[in-house]
């Protein structure tokens, strides 16, 4: 084709295929496009045949186009665009975090547990304790005996403290607070989160960016600098996330002695497990089903039903408390699950 | 965050340097998410106001919407070139 667009220093001409009778000045309307690019990754050579005499030598760029640009876009594309106002949504995002962070900082008041809940477990952890301590006056061995008395202690003590930690955090009408939590510290902790996460979701990005450019052919970026430098970031915000999520040591001995609790969190961690092998399993299905799907949006609105009927009954299984069955809060847009803390039905401490 | 990064993936344009001499060839990477039609096209450089007269003007017949054919006077010198994929394909212009 002959120059087709002329930019201030540059010229550009497209690289048309031309049938008509083998005519180089003739061309079919509308073009015909002789080359369809596969879904994944392909590495083509184009190499020059034969060149006009003014051209030869000349240093040029071969441009692809892409299938998004500002004149047009190319069919089942056309839903990214939407994505080129990014910062709007994040914006918007940003705010709802925003006002996610103020009510999390607004102590929920429906955490009302009913104390004779509290006293009925502490009976029957004293009940446990009394049983073992019989069982320890029959040891033959005085030297057991003793050891075994003073971890016997060492238990009661403990269990004195977490109930004394129970009282603080369950709220009784006399103490329930009336409508907000002032620790400053607390406040400080969720906003230094909030940051932390983003560092952690930014840099994320400004790893994959650059590599996703590698795998396409720029060899202008240097990978070993780019994850020298961004790598150490993205570990150290998540260990930092890590350590502010982290319970306290006090309230990890608690839970240590709380067989319920313990259960919990075992399946939370198969809960976890679970919803990683259902992201993995997905984008297998992606990876393997786009070379041989035509319909791109309909099977993208069956993967993501698919994701969140997967994802919603692994929650249907495994969100419960084990020591009721009873099915927890999931999927809640005003509460989160860190924030359940205890069996809405039988009021036991779950994390 | 997922389309985000379809988006900016999509809307990457790819650009490799080549040097127009007989025999040349440079090897493209290209990923696309859903299946794309192919287009190049080469960016020659000017000094500002040059007029390159090998590289053709865009004149045309202006009955090309009736015949299906646009005919260029001065089409510009011809490239030729030639492009192969990984599976051996080969397409000739």
């Amino acid at each position: 084709m002959p120059a087709g667009g002329f930019g201030r220093t540059e010229i550009y001409r497209n690289l048309t295929p031309y049938f008509v009778d083998k005519d180089p000045k003739k061309f079919y309307w509308p073009f015909k496009s002789g080359h369809i690019i596969p879904a994944g990754n392909s590495t083509y050579i184009v190499s020059i045949i034969d060149i006009g005499e003014n051209l030869i030598g000349e240093k040029v760029l071969l441009r692809v186009s892409p299938p998004i640009t500002l004149k047009e876009v190319a069919p089942y594309y056309g839903i990214f665009t939407w994505f080129a106002l990014w910062p709007f949504y994040a914006f918007l995002l940003t705010c709802y975090g925003c006002i996610l962070i103020f009510m999390s900082v607004r102590k929920k008041s429906t955490k009302n547990v009913p104390i004779i809940n509290v006293r009925l477990q502490k009976q029957m952890k004293e009940e446990e304790l009394n049983n073992l301590e019989r069982d320890a006056q029959t040891l033959p061995d005085p030297k057991d005996r003793e050891e075994l008395m003073n971890a016997i202690a060492e238990l009661r003590e403990a269990q004195s403290n977490f109930d004394l930690e129970r009282k603080a955090v369950v709220p009784t009408e006399r103490n329930k607070p009336k409508f907000r939590d002032y620790s400053f510290t607390k406040f400080v902790k969720i906003i230094f989160g909030a940051i932390i996460f983003l560092v952690l979701c930014l840099s994320l990005l400004v790893l994959v960016l650059p590599l996703v450019h590698h795998f396409n052919g720029d060899t202008s970026i240097n990978i070993i600098k780019l994850f020298s430098t961004v790598f150490p970031v993205v570990i150290a915000s998540a260990m930092i996330l890590y350590f502010l999520v982290r319970k306290s040591h006090k309230e990890r001995e608690a839970l240590k002695l709380n067989s319920i609790a313990q259960q919990f969190a075992k399946q939370k961690l198969i809960f976890q497990l679970s919803t990683i092998g259902l992201i993995v399993f997905t984008v297998f299905v992606i990876v393997v089903t786009a070379p041989v799907i035509k319909e791109y949006s309909a099977s993208g609105y069956v993967v993501a039903f698919g994701f969140f009927l997967g994802y919603w009954l692994l929650g249907r299984k495994f969100w419960r408390c084990p020591s009721c069955g009873y099915r927890l809060s999931f999927l809640n847009k005003h509460r989160d699950r860190g924030s359940i803390k205890y069996c809405s039905n039988c009021n036991a401490t779950l994390q | 965050m997922v389309g985000t990064i379809v988006f900016h993936y999509s809307s990457d344009r790819t650009t490799v340097e080549l040097l127009l001499k007989s025999k040349e060839a440079v090897k493209v990477n290209l990923f696309r998410f859903i299946p794309h039609k192919l287009e190049l096209s080469l960016v020659f450089q000017r000094t500002p106001g040059q007029s390159r007269l090998e590289l053709g003007r865009s004149a045309h017949n202006s009955n090309f919407k009736e015949i299906g054919i646009l005919d260029f006077s001065q089409p510009g010198q011809p490239i030729n070139y030639q492009f192969v994929t990984e599976i051996k394909k080969s397409y000739t212009k």
